[in-house]
């Protein structure tokens, strides 16, 4: 008689906690003084930029977040960034940012890829994922891309021979792709990820793709719990096409992670919801994971139908890396609740809702 | 193009089009007079090279295909010896090269590269001796061979010659290396006039440049001015420049939003791998390498698979569908479409299949049933 009235009991106590929504991890315990509010260089940038970091400052107010914006107008055909909006960089080490437009084929060298080298920001992390309740062909995709953000391909060096004949630079250094290497196998330590990938074409580019794997392995060695292989990649784009589950940590030279990057994020649901990050030793740049066809089409920033969720799930990458974990998971569970329930979602999920539905639609779910 | 000239042009062999004076895309219109004269009598000579692994069955597979569908082929076979033959410094022999070079047209079979110095590869001797400029590799999804994309129809021309494959790496200092990726005007043009030629004479509304030109301005700059002027030249087919990330996401997401693509070497090797995997993989995709002066050598791309060579396991479809371009190039349409259907039929039809497509079939089989269905 006992028994069934203690089961009772459990079931009365666990019906009152709410339709189990998230059990409570064991407290996490702040020194005095961290709820001061931070300041985060924001940066709207061009295209639907502005819109999708709007949303972000909305949730952000919604949840009293202890986060404050200094906000700064930066445009993509700017030669240079302003260097009022560096020196807020490096004073307030984090910021976040929407794209910024580069001119195709200009005399422009891309604004992005400046502040990433000023900064020192080697390392970009794009994490894959598919999300509960948004049907993509792949399942079981959970793939983190890091990639070496600094030199490769993206050195910037190019010149013309003679008429007729270009000629661009890729440079590989030890220093860089060990520290990449470094990175990458550290996160995989501290988020108990079981396996790293290192993707290359040394069978080509033997030499400067050689160099990269060699860091890498050196690193390997250091890990012995964590798995570790190689992969070209040309094979690696067919088995994301083929088998995702099969890839957990990649790191990638500059310019196959920008590819690997972009096809992960497509098979996991598309551009518009995957978060990412950039960081160096000092500072973060938070951004949507993968580029979004270089700030998105104009039509969609005129009807308001940019899709917010995969900066704010950077945001909240950015909330942890600002240690306020709970707030990171209070947006999360908002967002993810958002797009399980299917009601409101943008033009590229399938669906037919504005930005600001989104935005509106995460606020109330907010707990 | 009379009579005479097909003569004097056996006759003089292989400078003819020096000589003549004609350019890479009446070459092609010679080959089909040619076929207008020998469709009964003198059969077209084409250059096999069987390769290793299970390259010597699928070869054999093929000319089965071929005989029973009564296409007028004389397959000059050639194999990869086991020396290296100083005059090409590669395990080719001069008289394999002269062959495709004689005969215009090839078919290729897997070869596994040897390991060691002192020669080159054998893909890149035959792409420089024979100057093999494109790579064409069209991907579409089988009817009845079900993969997560079902339309998928598409084809990658992907620039063969130059970009990030060039070789030419340096250790700067220790830790150091540099690659050169080299874009030249030439190249591009040539590839971009061929994208462009093959859009129009295959009845395609659209083609797709490929480009990083907001990170590489210069280099791949060059490339899609070169697709640019090429472009103004076709106003009937639809012309878009498309950044290859973007690309990327693209084809994973959709892949029905694009047609024809053209790129670089290295955004072509990964592109057209990836769009291989949407539809099932190496196993199943034909290629045909288009050189200067008309020369189309018809390759199967998957690997010689030795760990089942020799026991009738292999799966012939690259090589069969390779085959049936070479003979769209040799503008044998009519047996080409036959071909064709017969091997999406069979493969539809589900009752014969080999084994990496989820069957039991071997194959031997697999052809047979194939020769059947002509």
């Amino acid at each position: 008689m006992s028994c069934r009235s203690l089961n009772l009991l459990k079931n009365l106590a666990r019906n009152a906690n709410g339709s189990g929504i998230q059990t409570r991890s064991v407290t996490y315990m702040p020194r005095p003084g961290d709820g001061a509010p931070r300041a985060v260089t924001l940066i709207p940038g061009d295209g639907i930029g502005p819109l999708v970091t709007n949303a972000v400052e909305q949730v952000m107010e919604a949840m009293h977040a202890p986060i404050f914006f200094e906000k700064y107008d930066v445009h993509g055909e700017m030669s240079r960034m302003p260097p009022e909006v560096m020196e807020s960089i490096r004073k307030n080490k984090v910021c976040l940012k929407g794209g910024l437009k580069t001119p195709v084929g200009g005399g422009v060298s891309s604004l992005n890829v400046q502040l990433r080298k000023e900064l020192d920001l080697f390392a970009s992390l794009v994490n894959c994922f598919n999300l509960p309740g948004l049907p993509t062909r792949h399942e079981n995709v959970d793939i983190v891309v890091i990639r070496e953000n600094t030199e490769g391909e993206y050195a910037g060096l190019e010149h013309e021979v003679v008429p007729g004949v270009v000629e661009s630079l890729k440079v590989i250094t030890k220093f860089c792709s060990e520290r990449i290497a470094k990175y990458a196998f550290e996160y995989a330590y501290l988020n108990n990820r079981k396996k790293v990938t290192a993707v290359h074409k040394a069978n080509i580019m033997k030499l400067a793709d050689g160099l990269f794997l060699e860091s890498c392995r050196e690193v390997a060695k250091k890990y012995p719990s964590i798995t570790y292989n190689e992969i070209i990649v040309d094979n690696c784009c067919m088995q994301l096409v083929a088998k995702p589950e099969q890839f957990d940590v990649m790191v990638t030279p500059n310019l196959y992670g920008n590819l690997v990057a972009n096809t992960a994020a497509g098979i996991a649901g598309g551009t518009g919801v995957m978060p990412g990050g950039n960081v160096g030793a000092d500072h973060a740049v938070f951004e949507q994971g993968a580029s979004a066809g270089n700030v998105g089409k104009d039509k969609i920033v005129l009807e308001n139908k940019a899709n917010p969720v995969a900066l704010l799930l950077s945001s909240a990458m950015m909330l942890r890396h600002l240690q306020f974990p709970s707030f990171a998971d209070r947006l999360e569970t908002a967002v993810k609740k958002v797009i399980a329930e299917g009601k409101c979602r943008t033009k590229d999920l399938g669906g037919t809702s504005t930005t600001q539905q989104v935005v509106d639609a995460v606020i109330a779910k907010l707990d | 193009m009379t009579m005479a000239a097909f003569f004097a042009r056996r006759l003089i062999g292989n400078r003819s089009s020096q000589i003549l004076g004609t350019s890479s895309s009446t070459s092609g219109a010679f080959i089909s007079i040619a076929r207008a004269f020998s469709s009964s009598t003198t059969p077209i000579k084409a250059t096999l090279f069987p390769g290793d692994g299970i390259g010597p069955e699928i070869a054999e597979s093929v000319k089965q295909v071929f005989t029973a569908a009564d296409v007028a082929i004389e397959w000059d076979e050639h194999y990869v010896s086991t020396e290296v033959d100083p005059r090409t410094n590669s395990f080719l022999t001069w008289e394999s090269l002269q062959s495709v070079l004689d005969n215009k047209v090839g078919l290729k079979g897997p070869m596994a590269t040897p390991i060691g110095k002192g020669h080159r590869s054998l893909n890149l001797t035959l792409r420089k001796e024979l100057n093999l400029y494109a790579n064409v590799r069209p991907c579409y999804s089988l009817p009845g061979y079900k993969t997560r994309y079902d339309d998928v129809d598409l084809i990658t021309i992907r620039e063969n010659t130059e970009g990030e494959y060039s070789g030419l790496e340096h250790q700067v200092v220790k830790g150091v290396v540099e690659s050169i990726k080299i874009i030249t005007r030439k190249a591009s043009m040539r590839v971009a006039e061929y994208a462009f030629l093959y859009a129009k004479t295959h009845g395609r509304k659209k083609v797709s440049a490929i480009h990083k030109a907001n990170i590489m301005q210069k280099t791949d700059g060059l490339f899609l001015q070169c697709c640019d002027e090429v472009a103004k030249k076709y106003p009937e087919i639809y012309y878009e420049k498309v950044v290859i990330d973007n690309c990327c996401m693209m084809l994973v997401k959709n892949p029905a939003l694009f047609d024809v693509l053209v790129m670089p070497n290295l955004y072509g090797d990964i592109i057209s791998d990836l769009c291989a995997g949407l539809v099932g993989g190496l196993g199943l995709t034909p290629s045909c390498n288009i050189g200067e002066d008309g020369i189309a050598l018809a390759e199967a791309v998957h690997g010689s698979a030795p760990d089942i060579a020799g026991k009738n396991l292999a799966n012939p479809t690259a090589l069969l569908l390779s085959g049936v371009m070479m003979l769209r190039h040799l503008k044998l349409n009519k047996q080409a479409e036959q071909i064709h259907s017969a091997i999406i039929n069979t493969i539809a039809e589900g009752k014969y299949r080999t084994a990496d497509l989820g069957g039991t079939s071997t194959t031997t089989d697999f052809t047979k049933a194939i020769c059947d269905h002509l």
